[in-house]
């Protein structure tokens, strides 16, 4: 059978499977950078469900560019933090996430921040020590 | 007799695993060896300039290492009080989890030095075990300016199991801070204070903002972390999400019924208006946030109606002389204009010094930062901020309400924490 864009049924059939077949640009969860740095995190252990379940997921999340970063050059990787300072206890791997901006990147900015992108969860390791459990892959920053 | 495959298969799998058997208890038994000189520097190193993540780790292996780490971080250590903070916070800390009583006197050392900068990080290494002669100490850093010190402190109390300490600790509940507030209500409660539990339930219905930062969801989520581990292994299972808005049907809902149940009735104890979740229609237009390592933290606001807020969550309100607020936004906007697109000075540090600004209509507010290591920089703060930071010193009322900690004597803690981070000021 030849396909014909005459017969407006069999168009609108297959379209129809064309755009559920196709990869969805997916809308972004908004994600609360408050929930991720709550949780009781330890070494090794699984981190909770909800937090797991984020894996993988189109993102839109708002924080501050960590200030021991802070410089006058344009950044393509910085830490996103809840606040400007961690002042009252030590900072722990789950207190931030690790921002790579793709294909873009930015002044530093002192000011909040929006950024959408692709989260990723789970322990990195480098040379034995865990260096993130939350990383995003953002392609925009507002 | 020649066995089937499988059996033969199954047969070698018993023997390995009665080999690996056999050879557990040897090797549980046998003692690691020692780690090299080489590898204890490559830990300090990470420990002392690694990512943030990386240093805990890195310090937390040196205590596994024990004596030989303690030895090294003792001669690194030096003897100035310079040398020692140069090791850095995180190697500060591990010095309370060696057994090692040079490395606990220079730890204590530290702890009494108003000037060492390190002083939080030294409070959280005596709380990971305090000793029981040095309770009084504990309970003076209760006091401590630094909100982070006086945190670490309740940490220490608890370890000590020191109950005997519980009027000192309820003094705690009124503290400024309310990360503080919060470890109090906890301490207590575990203690036996069941109506501490109000000031962690308060915060659940926390919305407040400072600027662009939600600081009423922080303290929602710490307070639940700490109140639903109290719950837990109780009847009392209560459904509660932080990120819920408080004014939202099921926040509103879950918190009459947490109420119910820690307290018996739908409404908690009087706790004092500063712990109070309170959200006033601040309208903030000018803002200083100061975070000094050694003079510790204020949060200022000012509107355009000559109105000074001090503090988070239920803000001090400061009634001004009339004109100050025109006087201080067009000062402000002077000075910004001048510093044009820059937003910052200095270097990354421990210390900042933010000066906070949204006019009318901004959706976000502009941040200028001064920021620095723990050693004083002359000149950092640019000549566009030293009139404004003056004029905003000057600002400040000299008489305040005792009954709130956060306007005490705040003329005077202002003006020396902005003396410590940008330098002298102006005039």
């Amino acid at each position: 059978m030849r396909f014909s864009a005459a017969n407006p049924a069999l168009s609108a059939l297959l379209v129809s499977a064309a755009l559920v077949a196709a990869p969805r640009d997916e809308d972004p969860v908004e994600v609360d950078i408050a929930k991720l740095v709550a949780i009781t995190y330890e070494q090794g252990k699984p981190l909770p469900k909800e937090i797991q379940e984020l894996d993988g997921k189109k993102v839109v999340i708002r924080g501050f560019m960590d200030p021991a970063q802070q410089t006058p050059d344009r950044v393509s990787a910085f830490r996103l933090v809840t606040d400007s300072c961690g002042c009252i206890g030590k900072p722990q791997v789950n207190h931030y996430v690790e921002v790579t901006l793709s294909g873009i990147d930015s002044e530093f900015r002192t000011n909040m921040v929006e950024l959408e992108g692709v989260l990723s969860v789970g322990e990195v390791e480098e040379d034995g020590f865990v260096t993130s459990i939350y990383r995003l892959e953002a392609t925009a920053i507002r | 007799m020649k066995l089937p495959l499988a059996a033969r298969a199954a047969l070698a799998w018993l023997a390995c695993l009665g080999a690996v058997l056999a050879l557990l208890p040897a090797a549980l038994a046998a003692p690691q060896d020692p780690p090299s000189s080489e590898q204890i520097d490559q830990w300090i190193e990470h420990a002392r300039g690694g990512k943030p993540a990386v240093r805990p780790q890195a310090a937390q292996r040196l205590v596994r290492a024990g004596a030989p780490a303690a030895a090294r971080l003792l001669a690194l250590a030096g003897s100035t009080s310079k040398e020692c903070a140069a090791l850095g916070p995180d190697l500060i800390e591990s010095f309370g989890a060696f057994e090692s009583e040079p490395l606990r006197a220079k730890l204590l050392e530290a702890l009494r030095d108003p000037d060492f900068p390190w002083r939080p990080a030294a409070a959280r290494g005596l709380a990971a075990k305090p000793k029981p002669a040095e309770r009084a100490l504990v309970l003076a850093l209760l006091e401590d300016p630094l909100a982070a010190v006086r945190a670490a402190a309740i940490d220490a109390l608890r370890a000590l199991g020191e109950k005997e300490a519980r009027d000192v600790l309820a003094s705690r509940l009124a503290d400024e801070d309310d990360r503080v507030r919060r470890r109090a209500a906890a301490l207590l409660s575990d203690w036996g204070d069941r109506t501490s539990l109000a000031w962690l339930l308060e915060d659940l219905a926390r919305s407040d903002s400072f600027f662009d930062r939600a600081t009423g969801q922080m303290a929602r989520y710490e307070a639940w972390t700490f109140l639903k581990t109290r719950l837990e292994g109780t009847s009392r299972s209560i459904a509660f999400q932080p990120q819920w808005a408080p004014s939202e049907v099921q926040a509103v809902d879950a918190r009459g019924a947490l109420a119910q149940a820690l307290f018996s009735t739908a409404k908690s104890p009087s706790i004092p208006p500063l712990a109070r979740a309170a959200q006033p229609a601040i309208d903030e237009v000018l803002g200083l946030e100061l975070r000094s390592c050694r003079k510790g933290e204020f949060f200022l606001r000012w509107n355009s109606r000559d109105e000074l807020w001090v503090g988070l969550g239920n803000a001090a309100r400061l009634p001004l002389a009339p004109g100050t607020s025109e006087k201080l936004l067009a000062a402000a906007d002077a000075a910004f204009r001048k510093l044009g697109a820059e937003r910052f000075f200095g270097e990354p540090g421990c210390d900042l010094e933010d000066y906070l600004w949204r006019p009318a209509g901004s959706p976000r507010a502009e941040v200028f930062r001064l920021s620095k290591g723990p050693q004083a920089v002359q000149g950092l703060r640019p000549a566009a901020l030293q009139e404004l930071a003056r004029l905003l010193v000057a600002s400040l009322p000299t008489e305040t309400d005792a009954s709130d900690p956060r306007t005490v004597e705040l003329a005077r803690r202002v003006r020396e924490a902005l003396i410590a981070l940008g330098g002298e000021l102006a005039g």
